[in-house]
């Protein structure tokens, strides 16, 4: 069977963020791969991350609890991991489920970069 | 005349039935296949949106709990306004499903009519209920 995600990492000069790009479909058979990336990117020494949800179509609880799970380990280090940019479905269901109230949600990856309140979602 | 089965359909009910290695990279076959036969009924596209989670989050429930090689069985039930959907496993003794309480069922009951859960004499069974809003 084929991979049903495709995870691109990039590191944006400006803030200092790692900005983790998700394309396809994250759930059972697929949330190891972003566990995985997301652990290679805490073996640097700044934990910054925001997982750009812009092209992402699917995900389960498994991938969401990925999600609160890097989260967490972020913010044990100093660091943070925020979710940005999630289509009309993805916001429904991180709404849904409550999880922008553990791991913070913006509009764009812009406002998600710069962490602040403008563009935060809820 | 129409028969009353033990799962709520009618045997003239459109039925799929869909089988498949209890294996995760077959779970998105699962969701194609739910967000089509949901597609069929007429569901509104955040109503598909929920199936396709909600169906996933049953089978990666079961594949937890499969024996090694099992098949992972699907039987979609389309009636006027509804889908029925029951997916069921053979497990090893005295398996055990995920808590009521689980972020999974959290998941699952947020977005289904109504769903439930079986365990015993070696299978284990999720059934869930979507009926269909805004009729037109």
């Amino acid at each position: 069977m084929g991979v049903l995600v495709r995870i691109t990492i990039a590191d944006t000069h400006t803030d200092g963020v790692t900005v983790v790009k998700l394309a396809g479909e994250l759930g059972a058979d697929t949330a190891a791969h972003l566990a995985t990336a997301i652990e290679e990117i805490l073996d640097r020494p700044t934990h910054r991350i925001v997982i750009d949800l812009t092209l992402l179509g699917f995900c389960d609880s498994i991938g969401l609890s990925t999600f609160v799970d890097a989260h967490q380990r972020c913010a044990a280090n100093g660091g943070f991991l925020a979710l940005a940019a999630p289509s009309p479905f993805m916001h429904k269901l991180l709404k849904v489920v409550g999880l922008t109230r553990q791991v913070p949600a913006y509009a764009t990856v812009a406002s998600a970069c710069a962490g602040t309140e403008e563009g935060r979602l809820r | 005349m129409t028969t009353q089965s033990d799962s709520g359909a009618t045997f003239d009910d459109d039925v799929v039935l869909l089988s498949v290695p209890a294996d995760g990279g077959y779970l998105g076959v699962l969701r194609t296949a739910t967000a089509t036969l949901a597609a069929r009924l007429q569901f509104a596209l955040d109503e598909i949106e929920d199936l396709r989670i909600a169906v996933d989050e049953a089978c990666a429930m079961l594949l937890v709990v499969a024996t090694p090689g099992a098949e992972l069985e699907c039987r979609f039930s389309v009636t006027d306004d509804a889908l029925l959907v029951e997916v069921e496993v053979p497990t090893v003794v005295g398996a055990r499903l995920p808590a009521e309480s689980s972020f999974a069922w959290k998941v699952l009951t947020a977005l289904t009519s109504s769903a439930s859960a079986t365990a015993e004499g070696g299978r284990a069974t999720i059934r869930l209920i979507t009926r269909r809003t805004g009729i037109s």
